[in-house]
């Protein structure tokens, strides 16, 4: 493993002031910061590189361990190695690495270890990142999922637990959510990286068919199949509604494909507590079939009345 | 305009800890549009990856607004250039 010459990634003399410090950093971020380089792997890889550098001296405690070793960073490793075996003379707060090594909370490789070089991980160890002096953070990648409902499922408010990269996330669905409808989920994709936010989950919905209702925006359309004798005389028929059954009044001479509309009885509106689009019902008159010799005479009988 | 499709202005600043002034800005120079309802002001979620790329150029690069829009007229221009040569090497491989 190379020793890394952070002040030279950083255009710099050894005794660069903190502000000289800085200035570099940020001249170099505005050429090489991957917002202004896509799709740029080399820029993006000397970007690393640069933060790395300003992450090491632009925190007065790690520069002062960083110079005191310099090249010679091997032999930290060693007199490491001595300290721990009860060899060292140093008391604990002259250890240079005391205030160093695993334990930070932002320790692990869940941002990706390969942002920092080996030299940085042997030096400081993974727990060393400073969040403070990481100034660029990245949002985690938006996730995008699909989940498939049936009509009447997404006429009710109900959980769902999906999966989603191995996790499990219980969400709640209003009802009324309409087919190619897409909600976020905040904080539920793909965790971000240098302590930046987690990316959102979208959902879309796909709201299936149903055999029985078709539904255009928040009112619903059915088609009933109503016999002769009641569509000429009138009378009382049930219709199936999303909650059960509605009572519904026939009139008397009621024509085949006449629609009637049945106020509040159709899909509920989605996060509006209470209110629901309408319900249309179209009459399909039924033709009586395989009519008995007393019933065709009757029909004839009444053909000659018109 | 769907409630999926918008996010409060106000929530996008107290999230990302960016003042309403800069977001008001970026709408002047045209690199965002701010939508209006009810009093409330939104901006788009489609929007939102552009402004967070702009929200980093201008708190952590230290890039003014007008710097942002002449970034941005020059990133389309790269992105454009670089799909018209990745056509071409395309087109290339065909005689190759």
């Amino acid at each position: 493993m190379a020793y890394t010459d952070y002040y030279k990634i950083l255009g710099i003399s050894k005794t660069a002031s903190e502000e000289d410090i800085k200035k570099a950093y940020r001249k170099l971020a505005r050429k090489l910061h991957p917002d202004l380089n896509p799709n740029d792997k080399e820029a993006n890889k000397k970007f690393q590189q640069i933060n790395e550098a300003n992450e090491v001296l632009s925190d007065p405690e790690k520069r002062k361990k960083y110079d005191q070793y310099g090249e010679d960073w091997k032999n930290a490793e060693q007199f490491e190695k001595a300290r721990q075996s009860g060899g060292g003379q140093r008391t604990q707060s002259e250890n240079p690495f005391a205030d160093f090594g695993g334990g930070s909370d932002f320790g692990g490789n869940e941002f990706g270890g390969g942002q920092y070089s080996d030299f940085f991980e042997q030096m400081f160890g993974s727990g060393a990142r400073n969040t403070q002096t990481r100034s660029t953070k990245f949002r985690g990648q938006d996730y995008q999922a699909s989940l498939s409902l049936s009509l009447r499922d997404a006429a009710k408010t109900h959980t769902q637990t999906l999966t989603v990269n191995e996790k499990n996330i219980r969400i709640t669905i209003p009802a009324g959510v309409e087919d190619g409808q897409v909600i976020r989920l905040k904080n539920h994709g793909a965790p971000g990286a240098n302590g930046g936010p987690n990316g959102d989950l979208y959902i879309t919905f796909r709201i299936q068919p149903d055999p029985d209702f078709k539904r255009v925006a928040n009112d619903l359309y059915i088609t009933l199949n109503i016999d002769l004798y009641t569509a000429v005389l009138g009378g009382d028929v049930m219709v199936d509604g999303l909650d059960g059954k509605i009572k519904l009044k026939v009139n008397p001479e009621t024509q085949n494909g006449t629609r009637t509309r049945l106020k509040g009885k159709g899909f509920p509106v989605y996060k509006k507590e209470g209110a629901f689009g309408d319900l249309y019902v179209t009459y399909h008159i039924l033709i009586p079939q395989h009519l008995t010799p007393q019933q065709k005479d009757l029909f004839n009988e009444l053909s000659k009345m018109k | 305009m769907s409630d999926e499709e918008i996010i409060s202005l106000e929530l996008f600043c107290s999230h990302y800890q960016v003042e309403q002034e800069f977001l008001e800005t970026l709408e002047s120079h045209g690199l965002i549009s701010i939508s209006y309802r009810e009093d409330q002001r939104f901006i788009l979620r489609e929007e939102m990856a552009e402004l967070e790329k702009y929200s980093r150029m201008y708190y952590e690069l230290s890039i003014n607004v007008p710097g942002i829009e002449a970034l941005n007229h020059l990133l389309e221009k790269i992105k454009r250039l670089q799909q018209e040569e990745e056509n071409l090497r395309a087109r290339l491989r065909i005689y190759e």
